[in-house]
């Protein structure tokens, strides 16, 4: 699970002004403004954004050539340029604040995951 | 310490108090990690006197070096104990999550003495131990448990190690599962848990590994990557797992059929790994960090499940005369979400079916259940009973070998068991290497302490090289399979002590003792040469063997059921072959006594 590029960009909206979008939509970090006071980790609905060792961790695109793409050999994870802010989290929002990172992205995955189910059900039945 | 988490959980249960202490560089260097580390703790810390589902026993897990690391294929953690189902050395590995999460910790053994008075879980930490009382898990079933734990701690990031309903009534061959579906299936661990009153191990760390030289690491990692995505099996290993033994075995006429009376299943296509791939599964899964994935996730009749392994899909379709795929499917689940070892279920089944149609065992010796082959209502019916040790369920808890000392020699002798442990899905009359494995290994009858697949690859010359003769390589000779037996006991340990799968690691000949040598070096620091990781593990199997004699093991002991010995079989490509024991022993011995 990774930062979706969400249109909502809850977290940009960081009290010390260490978070800015960068030109393909991918949220960049400041090391120096960063305090990890963990606003954005609170903010993100679905857990994407962590502190780790001293500074916010999300993903950048790797520079716009995501190195986990060709790494995974079953082909699940596609990196669409110019597609970012089109993935809306609203709906994960309310009631978010009080989950762990963690549980965040478990409840984001079961829900995409149910319409995966359903349609397996679906086939054999 | 590099690679290592350098770090020791003691945890006593009874008084519920834990100690951290140093994980000594001298004490691990001859081990590694893993499955060696864990039996030589054993031998030091159990008396063995003290009752296997007793305060005394000692339950280990343990991790290696390399665990958590980049190494692909390298998230198992191994757990040991004394066996409550041979009451010999026990031990039993899985992948999955637990292993790297486990490693996290910062701890490379987590070693558990005493009994709870009521049930508990430990959650385990950098910290150390919580003590977490949990009666309202009693009877939950695996992936219940993982959850409520995981909703409890507001944290999805544990992973859960634990034991359902099996477990919780001390049947012996209960196990332990992790990551829902990851089976500690052998020896009984989960018992061992059950006797502690321990529902469950959860771990949360958050600690890196260190290495000693990350590129030269990598390095290394990238040439162990590419020799599993050039590996001519990759492909079909990861469309089909395990399961493509089904029709593998069945091509050399080995496998097993209504409980080894036959090596040929007419309806293997019914119940092939390849029909499992084209109806029920619908996605692969991987072990953290492996490039296989090839786990089978399946949807059927409304149940949603991982797996079956080949030996849980061999164990309830052809070994009891069963050409129904679905009701493998749902055994596996069952069989995981009580927590109990499919092998030891299936032994006991495929054994009565054949009692009773040769009038050994009688319904009425069972509580009245008539069990014919392929009789999956009454299979379903057992397995219950067994689980819950209710009627006669109690008595068939105790295991195949246990139960038959009620009946006629001839009844006990149709149990396929070595040391009281249950055979696997592999008839060894048709590859011999596996059968002196099935005599001679240290847990009881079981082919992972050498796993020597090689005499199935047909690589004539690289067996002339390696082992004298090409004989290593033709399943159905006796000769160079000491010597393969050997070789392949110490590759073994090696991937044991990694804590890397036997499939990737030894079966798809990735690793050796060299590139292992030069992995482990820059992981840790610690200098080590091919001869002396052979010297090292070829000591440790000498351990084993040194703890099983204390539990009164003898050589009388390296045997195989009659069937195998003195039946051929009457169709196929193994059609009259029988295993010649006692000339692959005696080989075996002199090898080992060099």
């Amino acid at each position: 699970m990774v930062c979706q590029q969400c249109a909502e960009r809850y977290c940009v909206a960081c009290p010390e002004n260490a978070l800015v979008l960068g030109p393909l939509g991918q949220v960049v970090v400041s090391p120096t403004l960063c305090s990890e006071c963990g606003a954005c980790t609170r903010s993100c609905p679905i857990g994407a954004i962590e502190p780790v060792d001293g500074i916010a961790y999300v993903c950048d695109l790797c520079g716009g050539d995501p190195r986990c793409v060709p790494a995974c050999t079953q082909g699940a994870i596609s990196f669409a340029s110019g597609a970012a802010g089109t993935v809306e989290l609203a709906a994960f929002k309310p009631g978010s604040e009080r989950l762990a990172p963690s549980h965040k992205r478990a409840v984001y995955v079961h829900a995409l995951g149910r319409a995966v189910r359903d349609g397996w059900q679906v086939a054999r039945d | 310490m590099y690679g290592y988490g350098g770090r020791v959980l003691r945890v006593d249960v009874t008084s519920r108090r834990f100690e951290i202490e140093p994980l000594d560089p001298r004490w691990i260097k001859d081990v590694v990690g893993g499955r060696a580390a864990n039996t030589k703790r054993l031998a030091e810390d159990l008396d063995t006197a003290s009752d296997p589902m007793g305060p005394g026993n000692v339950l280990i897990f343990g991790v290696g070096p390399l665990t958590g690391t980049l190494l692909p294929a390298s998230a198992y953690y191994t757990v040991t104990a004394r066996s409550p189902l041979t009451g010999i050395l026990g031990d039993s590995a899985a992948g999955g999550h637990f292993g790297p999460e486990m490693k996290l910790t910062g701890f490379d053994q987590i070693v558990i003495t005493g009994c709870a008075d009521a049930l508990v879980y430990l959650l385990v930490t950098e910290d150390g131990v919580t003590f977490v009382p949990c009666p309202e898990l009693a009877g939950r079933n695996v992936i219940d448990t993982t959850a409520a734990i995981r909703e409890a701690h507001g944290d999805w990031d544990i992973q859960v190690a634990a034991i359902g309903i099996a477990g919780e009534n001390r049947v012996r061959f209960a196990a332990l599962v992790s990551s829902g579906n990851r089976v500690n299936g052998r020896a009984g661990m989960g018992a061992v848990m059950g006797s502690k009153n321990l529902k469950a191990i959860a771990v949360r760390g958050g600690r890196p590994v260190r290495l000693h030289d990350p590129l030269q690491f990598l390095d290394g990692v990238r040439k162990v990557h590419r020799a599993i995505l050039d590996h001519p099996e990759y492909e079909k290993r990861r469309r089909l797992g395990t399961t493509m033994l089904m029709r593998d075995l069945n091509r050399i006429g080995i496998l097993p059929t209504r409980h080894f009376q036959e090596g040929l299943c007419p309806y293997v296509e019914d119940v092939s790994g390849e029909q499992l791939a084209s109806t029920y599964k619908v996605k692969n899964k991987s072990c953290y960090n492996c490039h296989v994935h090839c786990s089978r996730y399946y949807v059927c009749d409304g149940i949603e499940a991982e797996g079956p392994e080949f030996e849980t899909l061999c164990g309830f379709t052809s070994r009891i005369g069963s050409r129904n795929l679905p009701f493998a499917l749902e055994m596996n689940r069952t069989l995981n979400q009580y927590g109990m070892d499919s092998l030891a279920v299936c032994e006991i089944v495929g054994w009565l079916m054949e009692c009773q149609e040769k009038g050994l065992v009688t319904p009425e010796d069972v509580d009245g259940l008539r069990v014919s082959w392929g009789d999956c209502e009454t299979v379903r019916r057992l397995v219950d009973l067994i689980a819950h040790r209710q009627g006669i369920g109690d008595a068939l808890a105790e295991g195949a070998t246990r139960f038959s000392r009620r009946f006629s020699a001839a009844a006990q002798k149709l149990v396929m068991q070595v040391k009281g442990m249950d055979i696997i899905c592999g008839d060894p009359r048709g590859i011999k290497a596996y059968g002196l494995t099935y005599a001679v290994a240290s847990r009881g009858a079981d082919h992972l302490r050498a796993e020597p697949y090689f005499e199935l690859t047909e690589r004539w010359e690289v067996a002339r090289q390696r082992f004298g003769t090409e004989k290593a390589a033709d399943r159905l000779a006796e000769e160079g399979k000491a010597a393969l037996v050997t070789y392949s006991e110490k590759i073994a340990l090696l991937t044991d002590s990694l804590t890397m799968c036997k499939n990737v690691g030894l079966c798809m000949d990735v690793i050796n003792l060299d590139s292992a040598a030069a992995l482990i070096g820059a992981a840790t620091g610690v200098r080590y040469t091919a001869d002396r990781l052979a010297v090292h593990f070829g000591d440790a199997v000498k351990r084993d063997l040194e703890l099983n004699r204390r539990f009164g093991v003898t050589k009388a002991d390296d045997t195989l059921p009659e069937r195998f010995l003195h039946e051929p079989l009457a169709e196929g490509p193994t059609r009259g072959s029988v295993v010649d024991l006692p000339r692959m022993l005696g080989e075996y011995y002199r090898l080992h006594a060099e």
